[in-house]
């Protein structure tokens, strides 16, 4: 196969590359610099030329932290339960017999994954608020809806819902990749069923399924319109404070530290992601 | 495998497990697709509902009366508009601005190629509120506000990645072969690519033109900063009027969006099967 140079090449490249500079590369550059400048009340944006540490310094205090361990406390929670609740899907995908069925929460995942964010939080919100179907049984075992356990519940229900169908699709290209006959061996050799799935298919899809937990933290952190909607205002995660910021009190440069902050969160999460899989295939 | 010899192994205490974690599957399995679907269904049902005011699920009858004032909003019918332009728009650019990418990727050889390809699907893993706001602080410094401008441009960003990965795998799936027979019977580079590749990609390119559809549909995180009261797409709008539980008209418009997203399924099914959709789109775009 004939390859290119760059130098042939370059044209064609020209148009992402533009798009990258003034999108992507320079805004983060420009949010950089922003987050140490000083802020002014009344004044949008930080004082031209002005330099500081203090927007960092800011992020420790109490309120603020508190902010980012609730972002990534209920993540951790989304993720586990995230994967215990894929796991079951995704066997069953590769797994189960029935053809229509696999075909039908086929088909219900990717709906899941076309239908709008603004849909499902607004779904879950129905579905739990005061006209939902939780209210009666809420109001019978005489639990408000307004209690703190319920909106954690809530908000980690609307997390699961965009963990659930990304964690699956990734896990299931990992037990497809495993060897059915290897659980088989195990029975016919002796062992129970669910010993010789947890001797062969689970412990083959450990490593896959650490870095499915790591993918759906990372989805819950940068979590967007669920703590907005079903936060409702008493769980606050560090993407809503960005926006806050911006919005209510228009603080650029204390903005733009927490979303150095958290873009510095997320790469670690998905370079631990990235350091798990590699490991994963160097060992298959 | 020694456990396997241990005596314990064959007792009937151990074998009860095997129902327990069968149950445990079925439990958990019944569980996440409720948890999926359940809340769209009762949202589509009370969509439906006759009643004046918010009542408690399940409504008693039915009547049209939440879609009527759907379509009939000013506010919503303006910002479904938006969006549809700046999608159609964003999609068209991602995809064709992917595909020289990709092309180009697939084919070419030089130092640094693969932290440009990092480089290009590196905005999937940045939270879309940071991309938002920095779009927001970078483009006011310079002086640019144009509504739609903005919009279509940040949104042909975050579908970038997932065009050059759609199309790139795509462009993997072609023979060289192919290629090379076209231009030694005498087509020039042009010709070859135009006859020979972009009729093979065709399902790649379509692919990806509905999967960056659907995202700046239904793109909220970057767009939150981008909109002004002049431009706004439908879901600001949505999210918006979501804070006022008093009415249904959005249960209405998430019916309206579910059925879209239906159809585009559908058609993604026909023109290109629903596993090849997961299989290139989704599964391989989300990690």
């Amino acid at each position: 196969m004939e390859t290119y140079k760059f130098r042939s090449v370059a044209p064609l490249l020209l148009p992402s590359g533009l798009l990258l500079l003034f999108l992507y590369i320079l805004p983060l550059l420009y949010t950089l610099r922003e987050s140490f400048k000083i802020h002014e009340q009344g004044r949008v944006g930080g004082i031209p030329g002005s330099f500081t540490f203090v927007n960092y310094l800011d992020f420790l205090k109490p309120a603020y932290l508190s902010v980012l361990s609730d972002t990534l406390f209920f993540s951790l929670i989304a993720a586990v339960l995230g994967v215990v609740l894929s796991y079951p899907l995704s066997y069953y995908l590769s797994r189960g017999s029935s053809r229509i069925g696999k075909k039908i929460v086929l088909a219900i995942l990717v709906a899941m994954l076309f239908s709008g964010a603004i849909v499902r939080v607004y779904s879950i919100s129905l579905t739990f608020g005061p006209v939902g179907i939780f209210a009666p049984l809420a109001r019978y075992v005489v639990l408000s809806l307004n209690s703190i356990w319920y909106i954690e519940t809530t908000l980690v229900v609307g997390l699961l819902n965009f963990v659930v169908p990304v964690a699956t699709l990734t896990l299931l290209a990992t037990i497809n990749n495993i060897d059915p006959r290897l659980e088989e061996a195990a029975q016919s050799l002796g062992a129970p069923r669910w010993f010789a799935f947890w001797d062969t298919t689970l412990r083959l899809s450990m490593q896959s399924i650490t870095s499915v937990a790591l993918l759906g933290f990372s989805v819950s952190v940068s979590a967007f319109i669920v703590p907005l909607i079903l936060g409702r205002g008493i769980i606050v995660f560090t993407t809503n404070l960005i926006f806050s910021r911006f919005a209510e009190i228009a603080d650029h440069p204390s903005g733009a530290a927490v979303a150095i902050i958290l873009l510095v969160i997320s790469l670690a999460i998905i370079g631990a992601a990235q350091f798990t899989l590699k490991r994963f295939h160097s060992n298959v | 495998m020694s456990e396997l010899g241990h005596p314990l192994m064959n007792t009937s205490v151990l074998k009860v497990l095997d129902g327990a974690i069968g149950s445990f599957f079925k439990l958990t399995f019944v569980v996440s697709i409720l948890l999926l679907i359940g809340p769209l269904v009762i949202t589509l049902l009370m969509s439906f509902d006759s009643r004046e005011y918010m009542g408690p699920f399940p409504p008693p009858s039915f009547s049209m009366q939440w879609y009527q004032n759907f379509f009939s909003s000013r506010l919503f019918m303006s910002s479904a508009w938006n969006s549809l332009i700046i999608g159609a728009i964003s999609a068209s650019l991602s995809t064709v601005i992917g595909l020289l990418a990709a092309f180009s990727l697939s084919r070419s050889s030089f130092r640094g190629k693969g932290a440009l390809e990092a480089l290009i699907v590196s905005p999937v893993i940045v939270p879309g509120v940071i991309i938002g706001f920095s779009i927001l602080l970078f483009f006011s410094s310079i002086g640019y506000y144009g509504g739609r401008g903005r919009l279509v441009l940040a949104h042909s960003l975050i579908a970038l990645p997932f065009s050059v990965r759609i199309l790139y795998a795509a462009l993997q799936g072609i023979p060289y072969s192919l290629t090379e027979a076209s231009l030694n019977l005498g087509a020039n580079e042009r010709q070859s690519f135009f006859d020979i590749t972009l009729p093979l990609v065709r399902s790649g390119v379509i692919s990806s033109f509905l999967f960056s559809l659907a995202l700046s549909f239904d793109e909220v995180a970057v767009s939150i900063f981008l909109v002004d009261p002049q431009t706004t797409t439908l879901p600001i709008s949505l999210l918006a009027n979501m804070r006022n539980q008093f009415d249904l008209t959005i249960a209405a418009a998430s019916g309206v969006l579910i059925a879209f997203t239906l159809f585009v399924i559908v058609v993604a099914d026909r023109l290109i099967g629903l596993e090849r959709v997961v299989g290139q789109g989704v599964y391989e775009g989300k990690r």
